[in-house]
């Protein structure tokens, strides 16, 4: 068995290779990185790749990029707007089976980059600009997407707490923008706003699977990909304060009330104790095993979902949970007497053990999974510490539980956010 | 032991049966680190309805028991499950769905002792007052959280609108009242009649040594005594050909409408092979008809109409069978007009240009199968319990004919047979 690294190739492009026959099918991922600023620019930000993916020069309709793609064996390919710290990072993603699984022969890999290709640099444009129709229609479904975010009262609960916690920082603005401001964007400004992103973002190219190597020795000579720095972040604003947590309550017609409870750790990937945080996380709220879970809802039964999960590039740490809303302040004193109790070094070696056992295994499962794969590394070269999965399980081993302590004492509590049912 | 080796998908299948009925199934999955076990009862949230093997009454459960009885198992006499499986590094869960109730665990070590485990905690029982009142809250949790859940909201009524006698109609979970009435002695009714070896599939999945394992389980189970082998008798009520109810509307908080349209497809009794085809040939041809490589979808996505949100699919089960659109839309009355009047008219020239096309497409999805542990064993105890290895579905879907997709097309969406679900704002 390889090791399941990637490997920075030496070229003119910032190319990270993960070469595995492990899987049935290939992925090719590209990343631009885009320093979050302002509500307008993010909302140009997640518009761009919805307008790309309607049609390029020599795919110019949806229809026809569809009708190739499921030609291509029913290839996916999709864009995502990530939030990493305080940046957008926009994701192409193209995943196709590999050629050896096919009774008939077939270029797949070479064809379905082809398009990929085609769909980033290559756009439809009318006068120096998008197409005014993609522009308009995909404007209004962008507008749909960040209202449609109350559907979701997990993620609506999320996203309020957050908004509200960072409201003085770049982390505060919500990935695909606001409504408002998004009303202001013309098309010229973003054709020119996406010509600066091609010309001058942070950008790397993933690989990982099977490929053949003239495909990737060539893969520069089919690309419009120009050189650029890889992507790492080095503006986020790690903020780590004392202070009264705020709070905050919204009221909507709800079933159940969602309570978010924002911390901040200052711990970020590139710091030491991050192994002794993700420990911490697992113990407290991370998995079914956790303090919370067995004291919110096995215990008390006051909730059906009660977790923490932490944001490893701003230094946050989130606990969620869905409850009635009368017990809040009930959840609220058990969040804080359990953080408490493992900043006082109450927990059992049980415990501690348990939660380590339990990171290593998700890390290890990470292994098995392309994206996974990817998506662990793509982190590790945001925070400028390029890393593979068996390197951090070694992070991991190496914790303590004095480690552990420590973190819960650093924890500071920032912001309560209520979502509850109209009175 | 019978092993059976595909070579296209370079994958192998090794099935054994023990004495007492259990059905154990092995991928062995070679350079893989996750290992991955799911033991399937064959009792879902539809098995409401059933003669009791104990003493022959017919007894009708609270809606939602599976569900219910899927939370408690997890409860023990000491120690949390939960731990067990964490102390070895490996992690526990489950799920119920309208036919099964599947219990798993995901581990990179010590598969062994996590697999006895398993097995120990849904074979070993323990429901008190106590611990069924406590699960009663999280659960009612549960349930609130689906009610605010847009889509899931709206599919059961849909669902509802369909069904007027099939139990499929109801929530998994059921509903606060049904849950708060179930008692331990519901439980261990239940249990008795279907949690028994012969009516369970274990399904392993990982670099794993089949015979090994497999010895392994049968030791365990050798150790057992369960009391009888026969499988319990479920009672579906006759289910009228006719819809329940053409429309259902309903209001809630949300950004925007959200439409949903059923066809009711009336069951006649079929081999299991067929019905998997069927099942097949109909996602075919609405990926021809409304996927989004159509005339169709483009059409009203370019008119405002649809988006990205909107998807359509066929479901099909011995039982009952429905095709399902939905999207989201700010022009709800033109979508639901407009997708009626296109699935009325259907173009054969444009089944026939596409058809080899959205065939590879189902060719490409089929080996993507095999990458990921969770889905391959959710759809292959699907397809096995129907009586068919998930091998065979390479086969099922290159003998698809055109002729197939034309004879369906005419007849599958038929008005009388229609229903609708319409979630609107909240003023």
């Amino acid at each position: 068995m390889n090791d399941l690294e990637f490997k920075t190739e030496q070229n003119r492009f910032n190319l990270h290779h993960l070469a595995t026959d492990k899987f049935k099918t290939n992925l090719i991922q590209v990343f631009f990185m885009l320093p979050l600023k302002n509500e307008k620019e993010a909302a140009m930000n997640a518009l761009i790749p919805s307008i790309l993916e309607r049609g390029s020069k020599n795919y110019n309709d949806n229809q026809l990029i569809k009708t190739e793609l499921e030609n291509l064996y029913g290839s996916n390919m999709s864009s995502n707007i990530l939030k990493r710290g305080e940046n957008q990072i926009l994701r192409f993603s193209l995943e196709m089976v590999n050629e050896k699984f096919l009774t008939h022969k077939s270029n797949l890999t070479v064809d379905a980059f082809k398009l990929l290709n085609d769909i980033i640099f290559n756009p439809i444009t009318e006068s120096g600009k998008f197409k005014q129709k993609f522009f308009e229609q995909e404007k209004e479904i962008l507008k749909q997407d960040i209202l449609s975010l109350i559907n979701d009262k997990y993620s609506f609960a999320v996203e309020n707490c957050l908004a509200r916690m960072c409201k003085n920082e770049k982390y505060g603005i919500y990935k695909l923008g606001t409504v408002s401001a998004l009303a202001e964007i013309s098309n010229q400004e973003l054709y020119d706003h996406y010509q600066k992103i091609i010309k001058e973002a942070k950008r790397s190219l993933f690989l990982v699977g099977n490929f053949k190597s003239s495909f990737v020795e060539n893969i520069f000579e089919e690309t419009h990909l120009d050189s650029g720095a890889d992507i790492y972040d080095d503006h986020t604003e790690v903020v780590y304060q004392d202070k009264e947590p705020d709070y905050y309550e919204q009221e909507l017609k709800v079933n159940q009330a969602r309570l978010s409870i924002g911390f901040r750790s200052g711990i970020t990937r590139k710091d030491p104790d991050y192994y002794s945080l993700l420990v911490f996380n697992s113990l407290i709220g991370g998995s079914t095993h956790s303090r919370l879970f067995q004291e919110i809802r096995e215990k008390r039964s006051l909730a059906y979902y009660v977790s923490s999960s932490i944001e490893s590039t701003k230094g946050l740490l989130l606990i969620n949970s869905g409850i009635n809303a009368e017990n809040h302040q009930k959840v609220i004193e058990v969040v804080e007497k359990e953080i408490k109790a493992v900043a006082d070094g109450e927990f059992s070696q049980d415990e501690f053990l348990r939660s380590k056992k339990s990171i290593i295994n998700h890390l290890k499962q990470d292994l098995d999974s392309n994206k996974s794969l990817s998506a662990h590394f793509l982190l590790s070269l945001v925070n400028d510490k390029e890393e593979s999965i068996n390197k951090t399980i070694g992070g991991v081993e190496a914790v303590s539980e004095d480690d552990i302590i420590a973190v819960a004492q650093k924890l500071k509590m920032d912001t309560i956010y209520l979502l509850k049912s109209e009175e | 032991m019978e092993s059976i080796y595909n070579k296209n998908m370079d994958e192998r299948l090794v099935k054994a049966k023990l004495d007492n009925g259990l059905n154990i199934y092995i991928f062995p999955k070679k350079d893989y680190v996750k290992q991955y076990a799911m033991l399937s009862v064959d009792f879902g949230s539809n098995d409401i309805d059933f003669i009791d093997v104990k003493n022959g009454r017919r007894r009708n459960m609270p809606l939602g028991i599976a569900h219910f009885l899927e939370h408690q198992l997890f409860e023990d006499k000491e120690e949390s499950i939960f731990d067990k499986f964490a102390d070895l590094g490996a992690s526990a869960n489950a799920y119920t769905n309208f036919d099964s109730t599947n219990y798993l665990f995901s581990s990179s070590s010590n598969f062994e002792d996590s697999l006895i485990n398993l097995i120990e905690f849904v074979e070993d029982p323990y429901f008190s007052d106590e611990n069924v009142k406590k699960e009663k809250g999280i659960i009612v949790q549960e349930i609130k959280m689906y009610q605010d859940n847009p889509y899931w909201k709206s599919y059961f009524n849909l669902l509802s609108a369909l069904y007027s006698k099939h139990p499929v109609k109801n929530e998994i979970a059921g509903t606060e009242e049904s849950v708060m009435s179930i008692t331990p002695e519901d439980l261990y009714i239940c249990y008795y009649n279907f949690y028994l070896p012969s009516n369970m599939d274990l399904i392993l999945i990982g670099d794993l040594d089949p015979q090994r394992i497999i010895n392994l389980i049968r030791e365990n189970q050798a150790k057992k005594h369960f009391p009888h082998f026969k499988n319990p008798v479920r009672i579906i009520e006759e289910e009228p050909e006719n819809v329940a109810k053409k429309l259902v509307e309903e209001k809630m908080n949300i950004s925007r409408p959200m439409v949903q349209i059923a066809f009711k497809d009336p069951v006649q009794s079929e081999e299991p092979a067929q019905i998997i085809k069927k099942e097949y040939i109909v996602n075919l041809l609405l990926d021809i008809v409304f996927g989004n490589s159509s005339k169709n979808y483009n059409e009203l996505y370019d008119q405002g109409i649809i988006d990205n949100s909107f998807s359509c699919s066929y479901h099909k089960k011995p039982d009952y069978a429905y095709v399902h659109l939905h999207g989201e839309s700010n022009k709800p009355d033109q979508m639901r007009e407009k997708v009626k009047e296109k699935l009325v008219d259907i173009d054969h020239d444009e089944i026939k240009e596409n058809f080899q096309r959205i065939k590879r497409k189902y060719q490409g999805s089929f080996i993507r199968l095999f990458n990921n542990f969770n889905n391959l064993a959710s759809e292959f105890i699907n397809y096995r319990r129907l009586g068919i290895d998930i091998f065979e579905l390479a086969t099922i879907i290159e003998d698809i004919k055109l002729e197939e997709l034309l004879a369906y097309s005419d007849k599958i969406f038929n008005k009388d047979f229609m229903v609708e679900s319409i979630i609107l704002n909240e003023d």
